[in-house]
């Protein structure tokens, strides 16, 4: 094996241990590299809101990981989001979005 | 599985100087955006998960950089939880298992420490860049060991249930921490006469420019305090990056909200800071117990601050059984914000007897104290043990949760249900 081979397989293993990466060269720098997101936004009405807007900022667990919250709890986030975070978010989105998360994680 | 559209940070969205701030990190991000590690998820490396007991509690275990498989509570920006067996293992929680709490996804993923700088200015008559090195050899070392806890630790059992991390009460951790007074910082620089708050900036920022920066301030008397240091190792050795390498905030006693990390600005004020991550952000009902009804109004509300006293049992998981007729050793932990524990009760009957347990080695007012007890389940059948730590000042744990619409402060006398047989 070529040693330019080496050098590639050697790359691609620490590819490969991906997720726990992490190295501490002798200069001190330290660089890890992160997983990608966890999972993904589940089909729905208005999904695309989602993978659109909140996925800019975020990963899909921060709408999976809440408890079930209300229509209104859940505008008050978008809301939120796009007030104060700056979330690029279309007026005419806010309800669409409000809709696709009550239909993954809404509280009836 | 889905990758979300990937944002794109040369759409004019005026990301340039941001990102010139951090060129070694932009290169490291691109590498892990680059799909060269498609499929390589984090679930593809979950051997097991953790399920906290309420709605949408279940949590994989997975392995991050320079970490131990912890429960993954979000995966950008990176949120991640210590179960809670590993508090068993000793008094001080390792750097691999130390939980990971960041707000906002724009972090570095790659930190040059010799080119890192911490900038102390505002109201001061001489400000300073200070480098890892000046910190490490110009000024005297201290090393306290204190107990790190996110403000929202356990929101998940709170109820009604609110918005934000659903943490179980894993989202802290107790290390020793080394480094220099912020104090002897500040006075290096030397405060102007109306220096009124400290307000501390770490690298984390959001993705848009639009997101508040996550900057928190501190009031000057608090900052002048001797146990609040800059550190730059945790457990003897560096700092996790995930734990805001190359250094960070400790403020012994107060919540971790104020323990910034990647910490690269120091600014005098002289106004109270109210910006979002200030208020309305991390606030609590101003009244002693911090608690309020759900859709009350009109309730003063105040910056979070010190933690209230909290014990767990950590030997003994909820629902395991233990054999009835024989003696077993239960141990746990107790902790406040700083006055320091002063006694520990145990009880096997939810409460209605208390005996005292015995304290373990004290390692400073601002550090898990261990416990242990003696439980001799005489017949089989179903106990409930609780503990209750009580400090110094005697301030002692409550018997039912506070509730506040932020899900802080929760200290109540938590139960862990055995079986005997």
């Amino acid at each position: 094996m070529s040693k330019q081979l080496l050098c590639a397989a050697a790359a691609a293993l620490a590819l490969l241990a991906g997720a726990n990466f992490a190295t501490a060269a002798d200069n001190g720098v330290v660089t890890i590299t992160l997983p990608d997101d966890h999972d993904s936004y589940k089909d729905g009405p208005h999904a695309d809101a989602a993978k659109n807007y909140c996925a800019i900022c975020h990963a899909p667990d921060y709408l999976y990981m809440q408890p079930p919250l209300t229509a209104a709890q859940w505008k008050a986030e978008v809301v939120k989001m796009k007030s104060v975070f700056g979330c690029p978010l279309p007026d005419d989105q806010v309800q669409n979005l409000t809709d696709y998360l009550m239909s993954q994680n809404g509280k009836k | 599985m889905t990758k979300p559209p990937p944002f794109n940070p040369d759409s004019g969205r005026g990301l340039s100087t941001r990102l010139d701030r951090r060129q070694l990190i932009k290169t490291a991000g691109l590498l892990g955006g680059a799909g060269l590690l498609a499929g390589n998820t984090a679930a593809a490396l979950a051997a097991d998960a953790v399920m906290l007991p309420f709605a949408n509690g279940a949590r994989p275990l997975v392995t991050y950089p320079q970490k131990q498989a912890l429960m993954l509570m979000t995966s950008r920006p990176v949120q991640l939880e210590t179960p809670m067996h590993i508090f068993n293992e000793g008094v001080i929680t390792s750097n691999k298992a130390f939980f990971v709490r960041w707000h906002l996804a724009d972090v570095p993923v790659s930190i040059d420490p010799s080119k890192f700088v911490l900038k102390l200015h505002g109201r001061v008559k001489t400000p300073l860049n200070l480098s890892i090195s000046d910190l490490q050899k110009n000024f005297e070392p201290v090393e306290i060991t204190a107990v790190c806890q996110c403000s929202g630790n356990s929101r998940g059992f709170f109820d009604p249930r609110v918005p934000g991390g659903q943490w179980g009460n894993g989202a802290m951790g107790n290390a020793v921490w080394k480094g220099v007074r912020l104090r002897d910082l500040l006075n290096k620089a030397g405060l102007e006469a109306d220096a009124l708050q400290v307000r501390l900036n770490g690298l984390e920022q959001g993705v848009v420019p639009a997101t508040p920066d996550f900057v928190k301030a501190i009031d000057i008397d608090l900052a002048r305090q001797p146990d609040v240091i800059v550190a730059y190792a945790m457990n003897g050795e560096a700092l996790p990056l995930l734990n805001g390498f190359p250094i960070r905030l400790v403020v012994p006693g107060y919540f971790a909200t104020y323990w910034v990390k990647m910490l690269d600005d120091i600014e005098v004020i002289s106004k109270v800071d109210e910006n979002f991550w200030m208020k309305p952000a991390y606030r609590i009902p101003a009244d002693p117990c911090g608690c309020m009804t759900p859709g009350q109004e009109g309730v003063k509300m105040i910056p979070i601050n010190r933690m209230p006293v909290r014990s767990f049992v950590t030997s003994l998981a909820d629902g395991a059984g233990v054999p009835a007729g024989k003696g077993v050793t239960v141990k746990g932990i107790a902790f406040d914000g700083g006055y320091g524990i002063q006694r520990v009760l145990f009880s096997t009957d939810g409460g209605k007897r208390w005996e005292e347990a015995r304290l373990g080695k004290d390692h400073g007012r601002y550090s898990f104290r261990q416990w242990e007890a003696h439980f001799t389940p005489k017949k089989g059948g179903k106990y409930a043990l609780q503990c209750m730590a009580v400090n110094s000042i005697g301030e002692s744990q409550r018997l039912t949760g506070p509730w506040n619409p932020g899900g802080y402060l929760r200290n109540v006398v938590e139960t862990v249900h055995v079986h005997a047989a």
